[in-house]
């Protein structure tokens, strides 16, 4: 019986080994792909080539559009820093999704909105829309004061009144760079079968604000935010940039992304009952498009365009993952009948495939992984010796995935000046081993059975507040 | 047992030294790029002000001589510094600054450098010969439009812009709509040569009808009153696309009698579009008497109704009276009238 069942232990040892060893050796094509498409863009596009873009009078205007939820702390800063961004026709459209607080308040004060006559078209399905206001002072300046129904439900309240072309959707807690509109415009120029694109998200944590722009980009003093750090350059820069170049983008962050309205709205506009809106989205771009037969490019900018606050406290990062993996789930589960389908090309074939073997159930593979160990380790059903060496393979391994990571940023776009930073990440890529891997991995687990359990909700998140360089 | 535990030492051993490998290689990538950063911005120092002196003085012979006294190896980082101020001039200062980089010996490296087999070299040796609007350039950039890589051939479409040689009018055209060609480029490039290139576009619309849509389009970024001809005859296309893309280019480049008369027509085409369009055209032709036939649109599809509220709004107080009208009404057209009475009242 002992050897049976030492024997099992063993062989779902394996699996998940074998698991581990698939996801890392994933990963390390990703970022030997996207170290290349890295370096081409980093010399394709140089700043006087995007001065060619701006001056041409074929350049597309983009609506901006930020939904609001309780934001009445920092709304103000958020819109006045939007409202500055270097673009040459733009357009900000804010829409507070029922706030409780005094967001439309703070808005009406400080930048002297007054009731308009709402009359856009209305080809997208929203909550009732209470008031339209626009600015004296900002002509480009629209805010729309409707009844919550969620963040997609208030973007989609935004497509209606858009009157680009184009619209970004962001956050209105994040923080653009000055040129993130004609950086994320690029895919757009560059091939008119673009429909989306999306943009680099960073960690402002710990960087310098100042008029609502990062001005000294520094490493986050909390541990947990420092982890993250390494996370999103290893998501965005290896992961993102390499799906990109295969075709298997289906993520474009809700912090960031720029679309074709027209696209959007053939599509229907984002899904107000998902929880991960921003990946339904582009999964059901690539769905309609595919089925059309439309050619068609969702791409992924990985030009630093986009800094936003991270969870820093034990309890909301639980809560972030916990939606995102619920998110991801259910996202899944609404496309699955595109998953392994040939005709659904690159999305079908790679992208579906790789969330539900990596992402759906890394989660209770991983978690399955530490608990049989440490049972067969307490029952002597497996040596510690090798325990160990596996364990520091993993570390060594995934390590490895965040130095390349760091590599790639260092590479490209460079934006932690100091020496010091690069040490500190580098070594972080070995530490996440030592406890937060195994943290974020049960906060996906847990994310996953709250999924089964059928529950939904954002789960209140709650903002610290970026470091001002001063009045 | 042993060979897994021989093949897991042997992966912690090669992990470790990767991990090794990777870190002092980050290290080195900073180092060597810390110091070459820090190189170049000492050479600029150096040499800005002679290049500032230099435009100070309008070029002038003394200081051009100071200019040619820099040393070989730094006179790429100098010429760097000549051509970035002559993005935003041009005239005899142009002229002159060509005349000293060809004294320097850098057109003609810039003319090597379009051979170059790295691409971000062809397309910088194209960007550099655009700014200094070397016009012997214009056949190896005109090549240049069908190298291997993209951003070589949108350089060279701007580069090709710059150097406003005639001749290269036809090319740029037929690159409109290329489709490895970046649009926005070409437009660009185009709208810099002027007319000129709107009747070479106009012309080309009308050998290519299949492209007259885009053309129009293009003429209507460009803006030409030369054209007006030409997208009156397409505005009466049987293509819808490309009526409403001519009646759109009549808009942005100016409404007179005889299109003012065609876009009064086209308020009553079968598609919304050409009517939209038609309706937009006639806001920006300042003819009050439009007004009636607009707010007739206010009842049509939303995309009309709201181009002609917009018309009316745009041809002053005779057609605000239509919209006052109308805002006492509900529905569509009381609600945009409502929109623009409210702009006119607002933004005035």
């Amino acid at each position: 019986m002992r050897e049976r069942l030492a024997a099992a232990v063993v062989g779902f040892e394996i699996f998940v080994l074998v698991y581990f060893i698939a996801l890392n050796t994933l990963y390390l094509v990703f970022c030997v792909i996207s170290f290349f498409r890295l370096r081409e863009h980093r010399r394709r596009w140089t700043s006087r080539r995007l001065d060619a873009v701006l001056r041409s009078p074929a350049t597309p205007g983009i609506s901006l559009i930020a939904p609001a939820y309780n934001e009445e702390a920092t709304v103000r800063e958020s819109v006045r820093a939007l409202l500055l961004l270097n673009y040459p026709d733009f357009e900000v459209i804010v829409v507070n999704d029922g706030s409780t607080d005094g967001t439309i308040t703070a808005l009406r004060a400080e930048f002297g909105l007054i009731a308009a006559p709402m009359a856009h078209a209305q080809p997208l399905p929203s909550q009732p829309v209470r008031v339209v206001y626009r600015s004296l002072s900002y002509p480009d300046l629209v805010v729309i004061d409707k009844a919550n129904g969620g963040k997609a439900d208030a973007i989609n309240a935004g497509i209606n009144a858009a009157r680009h072309p184009l619209v970004c959707v962001i956050d209105a807690d994040s923080l653009l760079e000055e040129h993130a509109l004609t950086r994320a415009v690029l895919p757009f120029l560059e091939d008119p079968d673009t429909i989306a694109a999306g943009g680099i998200v960073r960690v402002a944590n710990g960087c310098t604000v100042e008029a609502g722009r990062v001005s000294d980009v520094r490493l986050p003093s909390s541990l947990l935010a420092r982890f993250q750090v390494v996370e999103y350059l290893r998501a965005f820069l290896a992961g993102r940039v390499a799906q990109s170049a295969l075709g298997s983008l289906l993520i474009i962050s809700g912090a960031f992304g720029m679309f074709r309205r027209d696209a959007l709205v053939a599509a229907g506009g984002f899904l107000p009952e998902t929880i991960g809106e921003d990946m339904e989205i582009v999964t059901r771009l690539h769905r309609l498009y595919r089925e059309r037969r439309q050619p068609y490019r969702v791409v992924f900018q990985p030009d630093p365009v986009c800094w936003t606050e991270v969870p820093e406290s034990r309890r909301m990062l639980g809560l972030q993952r916990n939606r995102w993996q619920r998110g991801t789930l259910q996202v899944l589960a609404a496309h699955l009948r595109i998953c392994g389908r040939p005709r659904y090309g690159p999305v079908g074939l790679l992208a579906m495939p790789y969330y539900l073997v990596f992402e759906a159930a890394g989660p209770a593979i991983e978690m399955s992984g530490y608990l049989v160990t440490a049972s067969a380790l307490a029952f002597g059903l497996i040596d510690w010796a090798m325990a160990e060496l596996l364990f520091i393979a993993a570390v060594l391994y995934g390590g490895l995935i965040s130095l390349a990571s760091v590599i790639l940023e260092e590479s490209s776009f460079r934006r932690y000046a100091r020496a010091g930073d690069l040490v500190v990440l580098a070594g972080l890529g070995i530490l996440e081993s030592f406890g937060y891997r195994q943290l974020t991995t049960w906060w996906r687990f847990r994310g996953t059975i709250d999924f089964f359990r059928k529950k939904r909700g954002w789960g209140a998140m709650t903002r610290k507040g970026f470091i001002s360089a001063g009045p | 047992m042993e060979l897994t535990r021989t093949l897991l030492v042997t992966a912690v051993s090669l992990l470790a030294a990767a991990l090794a490998v990777l870190f002092v290689a980050l290290l080195v990538e900073r180092g060597v790029r810390d110091w070459r950063f820090a190189r170049t911005r000492r050479i600029r120092a150096l040499y800005r002000p002679a290049v500032d002196a230099w435009y100070g003085t309008g070029g002038s012979a003394s200081e051009s001589a100071r200019v040619l006294a820099i040393p070989r190896r730094h006179r790429a980082a100098v010429a760097a510094l000549l051509v970035a101020p002559l993005e935003a001039l041009s005239g005899e200062i142009v002229e002159r600054c060509r005349e000293l980089l060809e004294q320097l010996g850098m057109v003609d490296e810039w003319f090597r450098g379009l051979g170059d087999r790295r691409w971000w070299r062809r397309a910088e040796a194209a960007h550099y010969l655009g700014l200094a609007r070397v016009l012997r350039a214009s056949a190896d950039l005109v090549a240049l439009l069908d190298d291997e890589h993209e951003e070589v051939r949108a350089s060279a479409v701007s580069a090709l812009g710059r150097i406003r040689d005639p001749s290269t009018i036809p090319v740029l055209v037929s690159q409109l709509h290329a489709p490895r060609a970046q649009r926005v480029r070409v437009i660009g490039a185009l709208r810099d040569f002027g007319p000129a290139a709107a009747a070479h576009l106009a012309r080309y619309g009308g050998e290519q009808p299949r492209e007259k849509a885009h053309v129009a389009g293009a003429l209507a970024a460009i803006g030409s009153a030369s054209v007006i001809g030409p997208l009156l005859e397409w505005s009466s296309d049987p293509d819808a696309t490309v009526r409403a893309a001519s009646l759109a280019a009549i808009g942005s480049i100016g409404v007179d009698d005889r299109a003012y008369s065609f876009a009064l027509q086209a308020l009553s085409d079968q598609s919304a579009d050409v009517r939209a369009m038609a309706a937009r055209a006639l806001g920006r032709s300042g003819r009050a008497d439009s007004a009636d036939h607009l707010e007739r649109c206010l009842d049509d599809e939303w995309l009309v109704a709201a181009h002609a509220a917009r018309a009316l709004k745009q041809l002053g107080p005779p057609a605000h009276r239509h919209l006052e009208r109308r805002a006492a009404q509900a529905g569509q057209g009381g609600e945009l009238a409502r929109q623009m009475l409210w702009e006119i009242t607002s933004y005035a």
